[in-house]
């Protein structure tokens, strides 16, 4: 260090003297410009006076200009002050003797103190050169020194001669104009203020000869030894002068600067200083090192202690993976009890064999970014089984060079953790997919926030909004809820919800417009503190539930009103039976009053309005089993719509429409006929300014999806009834109520209420379904689907599935329906059964006269039009009592079978008639024979 | 004259028809049951049975079986007013029974008198 302060020292040194001899060059050439700018000028100045003064004598002839007119002028010029080294201005008048010979006596001079020179001055040579070189250029011209001076001439010509050329010149000049100049106080005086230690010399040739030097400096000529010299040539009016000059050591001195000694005394100085501190520096240096070593021992003594001590796996390996260190807890880790199961080991040992690709890929992920983290296996050393672990690798790299030194390892067991993620994730998937199963809807409500915590897959399917909206807008929540019921949720609703279990019923609006009912059950979950912080509710839909209700309760309302009805009804139709005959009996008296007979025939009138009446509320609130026929509905629609067209007004018009792939079906068609006139009358009486009444048959079938939607329908086949009405239309409102019992929009007296509710009840007795659609103004359409004969009859499951099952016992099936027949027959030999069926009694009755022990059970049905079943049995019975013979009928059972014995039937079946009862009954009565 | 046996447990139908019957010029026996009904056709002969089906103490459908048993011959007309079912089918179940005539009620003196000639024809 100190070497460099003292060669960068030296090197400022050398600049700080380099720079300095250029500032003496500097200063030198400045000098030397001065000294000869000084002549120059001076010679300039003096010329300046000789014009003047020529100018004088120009601007009128000699003769004018008198001495004192001289003198004037020239004392005018001070020239002492103005112009040192000019002795005296003269004028020197050109003179021609006799003999043509020039002369140039001086005619003027001033001051008069001066060297008065030769009276011609034409006659000294060196001033007659100059002032022949003045006469001929033209111009002023310096002489050579004579004696201590030197005269410097300007020539004058003859006014308005011309005097460009050398030979007009001669002729015209008038004389000189000339100045003496001392040339030591000219010159001196000029070289006086030159820099110190510069020394001038001037010479008037280039020779530089001592007798030509006009001037000699201070103490002589500069010397040739000197640091700076230059000679250089001046012209000087029209002489050639050459200046020597040269530097003495006073200039050198005086250009010389302490920049070089004081930068070698600071450089020396200054390297001192730094030596001295350096030194101090490195001591502390020293020192702190080694504080700090020891320091840094003690740093890794306590890294050491924590690394044995560390509860996870550390270790570390060679570059090339050969197991150098692993920590106590990282043996444990593994099952290694001793350092020599792993020490010197490849890590590739170490690691499950499943992640040794793992650990190839982190290995170059360490060579190549530095550093590697993951999960990955370890190999428990004694049972192999695999450790999950997360691990960091990372190089160990020397701090100052950055070359790698070996590998290390930070590793933590996660198998507990990976356990229960695992466990949570399966927890997780078994909770959502019980959630998505789950039909009811269930919520947590976070309490403080009122943000929904969790929300359950079925609140999409009741609220027909997605669980998102409801997690990003808690607020929907209420605005779901129908307008009427919401001021039911305010902040005290909430509140009771913390204390207690709560139960509410309200509902819902869904985006559709649908309104669902919902029962929620809310109860609030409490924190360790025992506060209530989150509210758990689940909500069911039960809209179905409901409509169930209402149907069951119109249906109690209906079978309530049918018992008393049909209570009432007899009691009825015996008292107006009472009436009726005893109102006739008296019309049989009153003959010949014509007042009494008018006044009984009004009695009997309105008794039988009454009568009628009683029919029609016996008409809904029957329930017996319809009278079934298998027709075609364009039969009885036909005739029905012919008895209705009668009774309307011409203003109504009736339009039918009837498809012949209309399938058959099982009806009652008393019943189908009071539906067209029930349906037809309520059409008419919408449509009160005229109308049209559209009457369509078709077929329809339900598919599973439809089925679904429709409790009422099932799939299948179906005979579809529509009436469509250009009427008023009917409000939801009325809809809704539309075929309750009594219920009417009619006015007092202009129904009955009954009409629909019979349609209702007539759909329902035969399995079939009754839509409706209207809109206030737009008229209104019934669907009535009755099923297609064969569609129905066969239960949902078969049947076949619970009915017992027969051993091929024989059995003869009669029904005058041949659909009837085939389906029965098809019935009870899926039962097990071989059956013979048959639609004539007399055949059947003939099969069994042939082949008395073919049949083990007779069926029959018991209306039939050639035959009445009970007859059919009493021959079958009279001539094969053992047969064992079931009645089929769709009339509710008046008599017990024990009466029905007499006639030989053992069982009777209600209709429709079902696999199961069938096989049931067959079943039976075999048992009971066997048993016999 | 023909004498018609008349089974009804109305208090009310029963006296007027009654009255109507024999103002037709009918001798006419009542029972208020079946039961009742049994007991009086075997007291005396009778030439028509007319019962209504609907009865306490064995119903009118009971009492057809029991008097077509008794006499097979019996002619016998079913009458009802109804009830939880209808009339109809009952008066179905009589026909089926061995009933020759059927009216349900409430009917004309007409249509009384059309049924017992059918049933007597």
């Amino acid at each position: 260090m100190l070497l460099v302060g003292l060669a960068v020292t030296t090197a400022a040194w050398y600049a700080a003297r380099s720079h300095e001899r250029e500032r003496a060059v500097v200063a030198f050439d400045r000098a030397t410009e001065h000294v000869q700018g000084s002549i120059v000028r001076r010679m300039q100045d003096y010329e300046r006076i000789l014009r003047g003064a020529r100018g004088v004598m120009a601007s009128s002839d000699s003769d004018s200009v008198t001495p004192d007119a001289w003198r004037a002028y020239v004392a005018g010029l001070k020239l002492r002050d103005n112009y040192p080294g000019v002795a005296t201005i003269g004028f020197v008048q050109r003179v021609t003797d006799n003999n043509r010979t020039e002369h140039f006596p001086v005619e003027y001079l001033e001051p008069g103190s001066g060297q008065v020179p030769a009276s011609d001055m034409y006659s000294e040579p060196r001033l007659r050169a100059a002032m022949e070189e003045a006469r001929d250029g033209g111009r002023s011209t310096l002489s050579g020194k004579v004696s201590t001076s030197l005269f410097m001439f300007c020539p004058l010509y003859a006014a308005r001669l011309p005097h460009r050329t050398v030979t007009d010149r001669r002729q015209t000049t008038r004389g000189f104009v000339y100045a003496e100049l001392y040339v030591n106080d000219l010159l001196g005086d000029l070289l006086r203020d030159r820099p110190a230690g510069i020394e001038v010399a001037v010479y008037e040739d280039e020779g530089m000869r001592p007798e030509s030097q006009l001037y000699g400096g201070g103490g002589g000529s500069p010397e040739d030894s000197a640091r700076f010299s230059r000679v250089l040539k001046l012209a000087v009016t029209g002489r050639s002068w050459t200046l020597k000059i040269g530097t003495q050591p006073e200039f050198e001195a005086s250009v010389r600067g302490a920049a070089p000694r004081l930068v070698i005394l600071g450089g020396v100085a200054i390297n001192l200083l730094l030596f001295a501190f350096l030194e101090i520096a490195e001591r502390k240096r020293s020192r702190r090192e080694l504080a700090d070593r020891r320091k840094t021992e003690e740093e890794n003594q306590t890294l050491a202690a924590l690394v044995e001590n560390s509860t996870e796996y550390v270790a570390m390996a060679t570059l090339e993976g050969i197991s150098l260190y692993l920590n106590p807890a990282g043996r444990a880790l593994i099952g290694a009890d001793r350092e020599d199961d792993v020490i010197g080991k490849p890590i590739a040992d170490l690691i499950h064999e499943d992640e040794l690709q793992t650990l190839r890929e982190s290995l170059t992920s360490v060579h190549t970014a530095g550093s590697w983290s993951g999960e990955t296996s370890f190999r428990h050393v004694k049972t192999g089984r695999p450790i999950r672990c997360e691990m960091t690798v990372f190089l160990v790299k020397w701090p100052h060079t950055g070359q790698p030194i070996c590998l290390a390892c930070v590793a933590r067991d996660i198998s507990e953790r990976k356990s229960a993620e695992n466990a949570l994730r399966e927890s997780e998937s078994r909770f959502r997919q019980m959630a998505a199963g789950i039909q009811e809807a269930f919520w947590l409500l976070n309490v403080d926030t009122h943000d929904f915590l969790y929300i359950s897959p079925a609140f999409e399917s009741i609220w027909g909004r997605p669980c998102a909206s409801l997690y990003a807008a808690p607020s929907e929540w209420l605005e779901a809820i129908h307008p009427e019921e919401r001021h039911r949720f305010g902040p005290a609703s909430i509140a009771s919800r913390t204390r207690d279990e709560s139960y509410e019923e309200y509902r819902i609006v869904r985006p559709d417009g649908a309104v669902r009912f919902i029962r929620e059950r809310a109860f609030p979950i409490r924190n360790e503190e025992g506060r209530v912080h989150r509210i758990a509710a689940i909500a069911e839909d039960i809209t179905e539930r409901r409509r169930l209700e209402a149907e069951l309760s119109q249906s109690q309302k209906m079978e309530a009103i049918g018992t008393l009805a049909g209570g009432i009804a007899h009691d009825f139709n015996n008292i107006l039976g009472a009436i009726i005959g005893y109102t006739e009996l008296a019309l049989m008296d009153a003959t010949g009053n014509s007042v009494l007979t008018k006044n009984l025939k009004a009695i009997g009138v309105a008794t039988q309005r009454a009568a009628s009446l009683v029919g029609q509320i016996l008409a809904f609130s029957r329930r017996q089993e319809p009278e079934r026929r298998r027709i075609h509905l364009e039969d009885v629609v036909s005739e029905a719509l012919d008895l209705l067209r009668a009774s309307l007004p011409a203003s109504i018009q009736i339009r039918t429409t009837f498809d012949p792939a209309a399938p058959a079906v099982l009806v009652d068609p008393t019943q189908v006929h009071q539906v067209v006139m029930n349906l037809g009358t309520n059409a008419w009486q919408a449509m009160t300014e005229g109308g049209v009444l559209e009457v369509s048959i078709g077929p329809f079938d339900v598919d599973v999806d439809t089925a679904k939607m429709r409790v009422d329908l099932s799939a299948g086949r179906y005979a579809l009834l529509s009436f469509r009405d250009t009427g008023q239309g009917m409000d939801r409102a009325t809809l809704d109520r539309m075929f309750e019992p009594f219920f009417t929009t009619k006015a007092q007296g202009q129904g009955t209420g009954l009409g629909l509710s019979t349609v209702h009840g007539i759909m329902k007795n035969h399995e079939g379904a009754i839509s409706v659609y209207s809109h206030p103004g737009e008229g209104t359409t019934f669907h009535l689907y009755f099923p297609a004969l064969n569609s129905g009859m066969v239960d949902a499951d078969g049947g076949a599935r619970s009915a017992p099952h027969g051993e091929g016992q024989r059995i003869l099936f009669v029904d005058d329906e041949e659909p009837l027949a085939q389906w029965g027959r098809q019935a009870l030999e899926r039962l097990g059964y071989r059956v013979t069926s048959y639609t004539d009694v007399f055949e059947a009755l003939a099969a069994l006269s042939d082949r008395p022990t073919d049949f083990d059970v007779v069926i029959t049905d018991l209306t039939m039009p050639s035959m009445n079943g009970t007859r059919f049995a009493e021959l079958v019975h009279a001539s094969h009592p053992a047969i064992p013979i079931i009645l089929t009928t769709g009339y509710s059972a008046a008599l017990t079978s024990q009466d029905l014995c007499q006639f030989g039937i053992c069982e009777l079946v209600l209709k429709p008639n079902t696999i199961q009862g069938l096989g049931e009954a067959v079943h039976g009565v075999l048992t009971t024979r066997q048993a016999a | 004259m023909t004498r018609i046996l008349l089974v009804d447990d109305d208090e009310s139908f029963r006296p007027m028809l009654h009255a109507t019957l024999e103002r037709c010029g009918y001798e006419v026996v009542t029972a208020m049951n079946g039961k009742e009904a049994l007991a009086r056709y075997g007291q005396q002969e009778v030439d028509l049975v007319i019962t209504d089906l609907i009865m306490p103490d064995k119903e009118g459908l009971e009492t057809i079986v029991e008097l077509r048993r008794q006499a097979p011959g019996v002619k016998i007309i079913a009458m009802s007013g109804g009830g939880r079912n209808n009339p109809r089918a009952y008066l179905h179940m009589a026909k089926q029974f061995g009933a020759v005539g059927v009216l349900p009620k409430p009917f004309s003196t007409q249509e009384l008198l059309d049924a017992i000639n059918v049933a007597l024809a």
